[in-house]
């Protein structure tokens, strides 16, 4: 039962976008698919003796009917081995649902706390374990729920994230085939556990454009 | 919102019961095997303990799972006047992820039940449902292949129909209305208060039975 993930993100100019797919487009053999995802964060009060509880749902607007999902991201795993790892290793439940979710977690004192749009791109491919590469822009909306009047929190970058589904018994090998895979995205980006801003990397974007996507391993 | 009635009927008389509800109902019976689950979270700062029932059909060739929250009753003068108990309620799909992640949320289990007998689905003034069901209860946790009856000999019945803020008024006639056909078999009243056997159940089991389904309205 997967029940954790392996997680890391960067930023990138939106000017070097193009440059990152045609990279990822060589590295994954894979097509890319569209993402346009609304993202709701719930929170509830703080429950005696347990931390405040949050979760997202997630509403998949790319498909023809709307998919739902809640999705619970526990704590970071601590320690000295998590330390030593370059991604983060998190406990992460996910289960489909249906749009009545929401009144549902109305319903069990649950509260917007705030409401974000993802519009990218993203590739699903299979590298040593079942790895996700999305690349978005993050957008705020002007009125609750309002997708169509959706505009860019950080305008001229966007967010990359690298993730993995793990288990307790398989992270550590997870953990190490993201890291190897995003070694072959340092000359873009990079890529960092959550919370851990980098930056952006210089130069690299100009070379893959001129290569005209020739990248291949 | 919903609407909802309860009562008990011997098993002895759930056949008679079953022809009684042919007739009246118009439509084929469905056959009913609930695994319910009893969630509750520990108390909130400030709202009473929050209970969530999981329901798993496992009738369906994939089992289907459904999150149910149900809420507190309508209260006041009104609400005393009308027969059938009216009360929050909301429902949503799901997928069977969703047992882990309300433990993940800080549910814990509370109780467990299996619910099997057959329901009624029909129109008639509102979108009624009729359940007639043996509750079983668990030997070993989730084993629903080795569950014995609560109650031998009685089984429960169920009269519910969805509602809204505007339509509640309606709906309750309709469950009132419909429930009084059922009167010489069973007493169906608001969850909570008991009103045990009819003692005419007897002589209107045999008349049915006799009359071989024949009845009609």
């Amino acid at each position: 039962m997967v029940d954790m993930e392996c997680v890391v993100q960067g930023i990138i100019e939106t000017q070097h976008v193009e440059a990152l797919e045609i990279l990822l487009q060589g590295l994954c053999g894979v097509q890319r698919e569209r993402l346009r995802i609304h993202e709701i964060c719930l929170k509830s009060g703080p429950h005696l003796g347990t931390v405040a509880s949050e979760v997202r749902l997630l509403c998949d607007l790319e498909q023809a009917e709307p998919s739902w999902t809640v999705i619970h991201a526990g704590g970071a795993m601590r320690g000295a081995g998590a330390e030593q790892i370059s991604v983060l290793v998190r406990s992460m439940v996910e289960s489909k649902t249906s749009k009545n979710a929401l009144r549902m977690f109305y319903t069990l004192g649950y509260k917007l706390d705030h409401e974000l749009l993802r519009v990218g791109f993203s590739f699903n491919f299979h590298r040593g374990a079942q790895i996700t590469v999305t690349v978005s822009s993050i957008n705020k909306m002007l009125k609750l729920h309002a997708t169509d009047e959706a505009m860019p929190v950080t305008p001229g970058i966007q967010m990359v994230e690298v993730t993995a589904p793990a288990t307790a018994e398989t992270y550590a090998e997870v953990a190490s085939a993201v890291s190897s895979f995003c070694e072959y995205l340092a000359p873009l980006l990079h890529l960092s556990k959550p919370g851990i801003s980098t930056g952006v990397v210089p130069a690299a974007a100009a070379s893959l454009m001129s290569d005209g996507g020739g990248t291949t391993l």
